[in-house]
This record gives structure tokens, C-alpha cells and sequence, in this order.
């Protein structure tokens, strides 16, 4: 038996497996007791088959085996071992592979766990992974390749590793990005399942846990994507509104709302039909951004999307089904649901919640359906209204193709009024009760932080902050950034676990500041060309250009570095080095930009290219090109020469020729004239240029010629232009506060953390808390 | 509160609800009409005066200039066009089998002024089985 058998074996395994133990908990719900052993032990076989493939799929990576299709397009001999390893997760059939993995490793811990609730989890959460297979075996990453002889081609080496992959958080940011995928199949599973049990609100306590734990995975992996691309990637920022990032956001702005509401739910019942939706579609989200980015249907509009693989319908398929299905359940249950009522006052806990929640959704339909466009605009039911629609409202053109996107700017635009209310939000909550509170005292309570974001708003106005909305943006989050740390104060002797939510919170009030110094505030690039060893000026700093080195890295790729010192206005020297790399394999060019990093935010250097140094009294002409050289210009038309005859009419021998450039010589005024400067080559003595003497007394002569590739090289003898040095041509730009997003994020994951680990114990020993606590230390997450 | 209970009453909490969606609505209707791009060919970039997409297969390397990236491509219809892009040239230019061209056509240089180019390659993320055949 092959591997590839093998392989394709373990898949079929795996999904016989999952397929028995989704059919077997089904029985057991309907009373079939004999299924319950049936069930787990499936879900172990499927465990086990996907740990193996996948196991198997990396020891093909290790050893090279080229004759597998995944491994040829992904992997060569000479990939560092951590590349060659993580090129597992390069493609897509491999990523799937992960992505059911996490799922499949995460339902046997579900087994006991979930006690009672056991079959109604594991039979949605296993007919997710049936579906997660079934992708595998359509486009199986065990596949062989075949020549047109249907013989397996052995490769001695694969074609490698996208250049631009190469590097650590390749091996870091896709497989936290699907463990967040997969670990958001157990909220999704516990709602199908609490719908099932008609047990309406203890699902949300068993899926609490796992709900943040899945937010906390979510946001590491966005906020990695987001470092990648803004410091090695070069591409001047950390979220570009590209589709692939938008299709990541959406489950992350549906999961961040559905722990709100689950919030709400355990604090005194309510929401109980929004958390259930909001469950249901924070899944489908996943599959819908693995759909967007899978399908090729984003091929001509994303950046980074992956082509088309045929997967596309199926993956539909399957998102409408799920959905139809999830939906059907859910609306059979609607009436049943019992409605426990909010609070009637706006200015309660209860009730920003709510709005939060609400714009968050708002924010998620926005980006969802901005995102979407050249999908709806392809799709044949919408297109021609949309088209027709748009036309008309926006007085355009209707085109041929009839697809459209939309620009990053529409994003840009749309989104920030939405995320200022979220920020106000988060500054009222923790100070007002679940029903109500005491708007005396909470103005009361506002005194401190309102002093620190006056102080903030003034200090952004000195340092030459504008603009309305982004001082809205710096005021209030700095309120927010002052309530949370006084809230932390006031609960930490509570205990220090119940802070983790007001820590992830100003984590999110730094994030945002961040946003708004590193994208209202960051300076358009400035792009210089600086000659080597002087010095040029660019936002205060003084910016030397040293030289210029190539090395070769183990891969055979010429690393070109940019050596420059950025000499600081108080005199402090840096050194900084952006790379230009050409990648011989595809012959890109990659550039990695160098980062200066101050308190107050970030210098940053993207190489543009490197410039050798050139005398301009040389020009080189292919036939047919014009070029010139300072106030001339110069047709090359041809090569003239003739060898002298013998009697018989062939080619003598001769150790003497002499060849002639025609070239179409322009003087200042545009005159044209045919001129004819020679190069008369002696055998053993060399080359002798017979110059042409121009009108004002300048020379051309032929300085060096090829026959064969039809060039020449004309030197302009009495210019004298000055011979031009090396240069490096740069961009440069600053982005302010940038700093604060990476400290934002970090301290928000902390903090969700610390409220999952809090969750997991109170939903461990069993102490849940009733709904009317002292107001100090209200049930805040 | 009345004798008749109401199925559903206005609380100011549906007030602020309303608010942010027409917000929404509003907001997302008027940068629309701004940001939205069509996909188009030749013909139409050059009768249109927005900002649109065009695809294209590169005609040749294109010329390199201080800071920007000229090259010519036709379209499908074999249409040619001029396009300027106002960044240094894609490293993986040389490779690409089409790029689309995102930007406006300048009518008095008749050239397309392109703010951003997606390079189609043979490796992007997934071979491309166009260029294997």
C-alpha cells in the first residue's frame, strides 16, 4: 500500500468516523442508548485518523517527497526547516487539514465535559468537521502528480515557498488564526445544542469559557496578521481593508458581540434570542470568509486571495445548508424562547450593551457587505439589478463585466463614527448598574478620568491633531482608558480575577488611540534619493546613506541591503538597514522596510531600489533605441561594416576591420543628422575608436559594441557631465502612536485571558453567582 | 402605561438604534458613490472619468522613472492602453501573466494613473494550472 493510499485512507477514515458519530448522537437524542459509546468512540477514531494525516502530510514535507502535488508546489530541498514544516499550512488543502484538527482535538476534551449536554455539542460540532473532510477529499493534499502518461513524476525538488512567506510568523499566524476558527464551532455547537435541549440558558454557561478563549485565539491571530504585514511585508501598514483581512473581521466583530450578550445573558437571562443568532452566524461567518478567500471569486480584486480550486460551490453548498438548517431549528424554537425584559432606561448597563452590540453588528454588515460586492456583483439573480441600481444612483457607466468593488476608502469612511459610539460605550457601562444607575454619583465618578482626557485632547491639539473625529476618537478613549483603570481599582479587592474585563477594555481604548495617531497622523511617504555618504533630511531625522551590500542567504536569494544611519534631532544615531531581495525562484522582489522605533511612534523606511553608481557621459543603445545624453539625443540604426573580399569572392582573412555605428544624431535644437562614429579592430593590438567630431567640438566615439545582441556603447567626449555616485532611493514616512496598537491588543488579550481562565473555574466548581450583586462588583467580564 | 397593552412601544433605546442604522445607511450610501470601483476594459476606462479596475496582459517590461512605473497592456479585445503607476515598479512585474490596474484614466495625458496594481503570477498563493498548460 503507497502513502498516497494511506493518506486518502486516513481521511476516509476520518470522515466514516465523524459521519458515525454525528448519526450515533443523533440515535442517542432520540433515545437509542447503545449509541453513547458508538459516539465517543467515533469521535476518537476521527481524532486520531486526522492526527495521523496530518502527522503523515508533515513527514512528506520533512523528507521532500516531490511526488505528492501539495508537497512539489509548497516545499523544496533548500527551506529552513521551520519553513519547510510550516509550508504545511501554505496551501489550502493543508490549512483545512489544520482546521479540522483543531476541531477534532477539541471534541474529546468536549466528551465529558460537557456532561448532559454531551450528544446535542457533539453532533453539530462533528457534522462540522464531516463537512471540514469532505473539503480535504475534494482537493486532497495526498494527491500524486501525473505526467500525460499517467506516471507518477518524481521531482528532485519542489518549487518552494512563496518568498514572501518566508519568515517567523509564517509559522506562528495561520495556525492561530485556525485554532480560532475551530474553537468557535463550540459556542456554535452549544447554541444548536441548548435550542435541542430547549435549555436556554445553559448553554451560555458552558459556552462561555470557550467563547472568550475562541475571542482571545481570534484577536492574537488578527493582531499577528496585522504585525506581519506592517513590518516585514512592507506594505506601509497593519490593515489595508483588503478582503482577506475584511473576511477575518467579520467572526471577530460577531464573537466579540455574541460574549457581550452571553454577558448579559448569565448576569439576570435577556438576550437570549440574539445570543442564539449570534452564535449561529458567527460560525457561518468562518465559513464565509473561508469561502471568500478560497473560492477565487475575490481572484481579481484581492491582493492575497487564492485562485480558483473548484472548491468554491461545494464550500457554498455547504455554508447554505448549515445555515438553512442552524436557522430551521432556531426558528422552531423562537416562540419557545422565553423574553426576560431589559431594563426600560437608556442609561443603564443593560441598554449600552445592547447598542454596543448593536453597532458592532452594524460595523459587521458594513465591512460584510462592502467586502462582498464583487461576489453579489457576479452573482446572475443580483447582477443586473445591482448594476442597473448603481448606474442610476451614482451616475456611472454601466460596464461589460458588471462587477465592482469597493475601494479601502469606503471602509475607512463608514466604519470610524461607528467604533467612536462603541468607545463612548465602554466609558458609561462599567460605571452604570445592570439597570440603572445613579447619574449623581456616576458623573461623580467621572471626575479623574475626564481630567486625564482633557489632558490628552489638549496634548493632541498641541501636537497638531485636527481633525473632529479623531479628536472625539482621542478624548473619549482616553476617558475610556481613565474609567477602566479606576474600575480596576475598585474591583481588584474583589479579587484580581474579576478585572480581566475592564483590563481588555483598556487594552481597546489604547488600540484605538493607536489607530488614530498611526492612520489619521501618519505622513504621506516622502520618497528620497539619497547619494552615497551624504546626508538628507526627512521629519526631523538626518538620514545618511552608507552603502550598499549583497549577501546570499542559504536559499541562493541576493539579499541586498540598504545601509543607513538615521541620526536623531537630540543627536542619538541609529542604525537601519531596509532590504531588497530578489527571489530567484520567481524572480520577485521582495523589500523589507526598517522601522525606527521612538516613544511617540514610528520612523519608517521602505526601500525603493538601490542605484549603482553610472557615468551619463555613457549611453548603450539596442538597434532601434533612442537614449541621450545630456542636451543630445541618439538613434542607434545600425552596425555598417564590410570585410574585405578574396578573388573568389568569399571572406578573406584579415586581421584588420573596421565597423561603423550609424546612429541619427539630435543636436539641441531637434536638427537631425546621420552620423557615423567607427571602432577599426587590429588583431593583437585592440581596438582603436575612430570618433566623430560633432559641430560645437564635442566627440562620440564607440567606447564598446556587440554584434551579435546588435548594441553599442557611445562615450560623449567633452561634456564632461558629473559621473552620478550610488544612491539609495527611499520612502519615508512616520507613523505616530503606532506603538499603542501592538500595547492595545496585547493588554486586550490579557485581559480576555484572565476572564476566560475566571469563567472556566466559576463554570467548574459550579458557583454561579445570582444576578443581584453589590454594585462594586457587578458581573463584569 | 395604558389599559390596552401595546405589542410594542418606542423606548428611547429604539430611538438610538434607528439613529445609528440611518446613520449607516447614510454614511455607507454617500461613500459609496466614491469608493465604488467597476471592472471594465479598455474602452470604458477611457470613456469613464472615475476611478475603476482594469485587466490587462502586459505588452512589455515597462520603463522604470524616478519614483513611478510606465508600461503598456491590452485588454481582452486587444485594446492597448498606457498605464502609469505612481510607485516603484512590482518586484514580480516580469512574471505576471495579466494585472488589473486600479486608478483613473488622465484624459489630458492620456495615460491610466494607477494607484494600486494586483500582479496575477504563475505562484501567488496556488499555482496557476493557465500557466502550467
Amino acid at each position: 500500500m503507497n502513502l498516497f493510499m494511506f493518506g486518502t485512507l486516513l481521511l476516509v477514515v476520518a470522515l466514516v468516523a465523524a459521519f458515525t458519530a454525528t448519526t450515533s448522537y443523533t440515535l442517542l437524542i432520540a433515545g437509542q442508548r447503545t449509541a453513547l459509546s458508538w459516539g465517543r468512540w467515533s469521535v476518537r477514531i476521527a481524532a486520531v485518523s486526522i492526527l495521523v494525516a496530518s502527522l503523515l502530510l508533515l513527514a512528506l514535507f520533512y523528507f521532500g517527497r516531490y511526488e505528492f502535488d501539495y508537497v512539489y508546489n509548497y516545499s523544496s530541498n533548500d527551506l529552513e526547516l521551520r519553513y519547510k514544516l510550516s509550508a504545511l499550512w501554505a496551501g489550502q488543502q493543508g490549512s483545512f487539514m489544520i482546521w479540522a484538527l483543531v476541531g477534532l482535538l477539541a471534541a474529546p476534551l468536549l466528551l465529558r465535559r460537557s456532561r448532559e449536554f454531551e450528544p446535542f455539542v457533539l453532533m453539530p460540532l462533528m457534522a462540522v468537521q464531516v463537512a471540514i473532510i469532505s473539503f480535504m477529499l475534494i482537493n486532497n493534499p495526498f494527491a500524486l502528480r501525473f505526467d500525460v502518461a499517467k506516471q507518477i513524476i518524481y521531482a528532485e525538488d519542489g518549487r518552494g515557498l512563496n518568498e514572501l512567506l518566508h519568515n517567523p510568523w509564517m509559522v506562528i499566524h495561520p495556525p492561530i488564526l485556525f485554532l480560532g476558527y475551530g474553537l468557535l464551532a463550540i459556542p456554535f455547537a452549544y447554541a444548536i445544542a441548548g435550542l435541542w435541549r430547549r435549555d436556554y440558558d445553559g448553554w451560555v454557561k458552558a459556552a462561555l469559557p470557550w467563547t472568550i478563549t475562541a475571542w482571545v485565539v481570534l484577536t492574537t491571530a488578527l493582531t499577528l496578521g496585522g504585525y506581519w504585514a506592517y513590518e516585514t511585508l512592507g506594505w506601509g501598514g497593519y490593515w489595508a481593508w483588503d478582503p482577506v483581512e475584511n473576511s477575518s473581521l467579520l467572526p471577530w466583530l460577531t464573537v466579540t458581540a455574541l460574549l457581550h450578550g452571553m454577558l448579559v445573558q448569565r448576569a439576570h437571562g435577556g438576550l437570549r434570542r440574539a445570543n442564539f443568532s449570534l452564535a449561529i452566524v458567527t460560525y457561518g461567518l468562518v465559513m464565509y470568509a473561508s469561502f471568500l478567500t478560497r473560492s477565487g471569486v475575490l481572484g481579481d480584486f484581492s491582493v492575497h486571495s487564492f485562485t480558483e480550486d473548484g472548491l468554491g460551490t461545494t464550500m457554498a453548498a455547504v455554508l447554505v445548508v448549515g445555515l438553512v438548517v442552524s436557522l430551521g431549528i432556531f426558528f422552531q424554537r423562537w416562540r419557545d424562547v422565553p423574553i426576560s425584559k431589559l431594563s426600560e432606561s437608556l442609561f443603564s448597563r443593560d441598554s449600552l450593551f445592547v447598542l454596543g452590540m448593536f453597532c458592532l453588528v452594524i460595523i459587521t454588515l458594513i465591512v460584510g457587505l462592502g467586502t462582498s460586492m464583487p461576489l453579489f456583483s457576479k452573482t446572475p439573480i443580483l447582477r443586473d439589478g445591482l448594476r442597473t441600481t448603481f448606474a442610476k444612483a451614482f451616475d456611472i457607466a454601466a460596464s461589460q463585466d458588471g462587477r465592482f468593488s469597493l475601494q479601502p476608502s469606503f471602509f475607512r469612511t463608514v466604519t470610524p463614527p461607528f467604533g467612536l459610539v462603541v468607545i463612548g460605550l465602554m466609558t458609561m457601562a462599567p460605571l452604570l448598574g445592570w439597570r440603572g444607575g445613579n447619574i449623581r454619583k456616576f458623573i461623580f465618578a467621572l471626575r479623574l478620568p475626564a481630567i486625564l482626557a482633557v489632558v490628552a485632547t489638549v496634548v493632541g491639539l498641541l501636537l497638531g491633531v485636527r481633525k473632529p473625529l479623531s479628536l472625539a476618537y482621542l478624548g473619549l478613549g482616553s476617558l475610556g482608558l481613565g474609567v477602566n483603570i479606576l474600575m480596576i481599582v475598585r474591583t481588584v479587592r474583589g479579587g484580581w480575577m474579576r478585572i480581566g474585563g475592564y483590563a481588555a477594555h483598556i487594552g481597546a481604548a489604547l488600540l484605538v488611540i493607536g489607530f488614530v495617531g498611526s492612520s489619521a497622523y501618519s505622513s504621506p511617504d516622502i520618497n528620497m534619493t539619497i547619494p552615497l555618504n551624504t546626508t538628507q533630511t526627512a521629519f526631523g531625522h538626518k538620514i545618511t546613506f552608507e552603502g550598499y551590500a549583497t549577501r546570499t542567504n542559504n536559499q541562493g536569494a541576493e539579499k541586498g541591503v540598504i545601509d543607513l544611519a538615521v541620526q536623531r534631532g537630540d543627536g542619538e544615531v541609529q542604525d537601519a538597514a531596509p532590504q531588497l531581495y530578489l527571489n530567484p525562484r520567481d524572480g520577485q522582489w521582495i523589500s523589507n522596510p526598517a522601522i525606527i522605533r521612538e516613544w511617540w511612534g514610528d520612523l519608517y523606511i521602505s526601500p525603493g531600489k538601490y542605484l549603482a553608481a553610472s557615468d551619463p557621459n555613457l549611453l548603450t543603445l539596442a538597434q532601434g533605441q533612442k537614449g541621450s545624453v545630456g542636451p543630445y539625443s541618439f538613434v542607434f540604426q545600425n552596425f555598417d561594416y564590410s570585410l574585405p573580399e578574396d578573388h573568389t569572392g568569399a571572406e578573406a582573412q584579415t586581421d584588420e576591420i573596421t565597423i561603423k555605428a550609424r546612429l541619427t544624431f539630435y543636436d539641441e535644437a531637434g536638427k537631425a543628422t546621420t552620423i557615423e562614429p567607427g571602432l577599426r579592430a587590429v588583431a593583437n593590438v585592440g581596438n582603436q575608436p575612430e570618433p566623430y567630431t560633432l559641430a560645437d567640438g564635442n566627440q562620440v566615439l564607440i567606447s564598446a559594441l556587440s554584434l551579435e545582441n546588435r548594441q553599442v556603447q557611445l562615450q560623449i567626449v567633452g561634456l564632461d557631465l558629473p559621473v552620478l555616485p550610488e544612491r539609495a532611493d527611499i520612502f519615508v514616512s512616520t507613523k505616530p502612536a503606532v506603538g499603542l496598537v501592538w500595547v492595545g491588543t496585547v493588554v486586550m488579550t490579557l485581559g480576555g485571558s484572565l476572564a476566560a481562565t475566571r469563567r472556566f473555574i466559576e463554570h467548574a466548581t459550579k458557583r454561579h453567582a445570582q444576578a443581584s450583586v453589590p454594585e462594586a462588583a457587578t458581573q463584569a467580564a | 402605561m395604558s389599559e390596552v397593552k401595546p405589542r410594542f412601544r418606542l423606548k428611547p433605546l429604539h430611538i438610538v438604534g434607528i439613529a445609528l442604522l440611518m446613520l449607516a445607511g447614510w454614511l455607507g450610501f454617500t461613500s459609496m458613490g466614491d469608493s465604488l470601483t467597476p471592472y471594465v476594459n479598455v474602452t470604458e476606462a477611457k470613456a469613464s472619468g472615475r476611478n475603476v479596475q482594469v485587466m490587462g496582459y502586459p505588452q512589455n517590461q515597462g520603463t522604470v522613472e524616478s519614483g513611478s512605473f510606465r508600461f503598456t497592456m491590452r485588454d481582452e479585445m486587444g485594446q492597448p492602453i498606457e498605464v502609469l503607476y505612481r510607485q516603484p515598479k512590482p518586484g514580480n512585474f516580469d512574471q505576471a501573466i495579466s494585472v488589473v490596474a486600479i486608478g483613473a484614466f488622465d484624459e489630458s495625458q492620456g495615460i491610466f494613473v494607477a494607484d494600486d496594481l494586483l500582479v496575477k503570477c504563475p505562484s501567488k498563493y496556488q499555482e496557476d494550472t493557465q500557466a502550467a498548460k
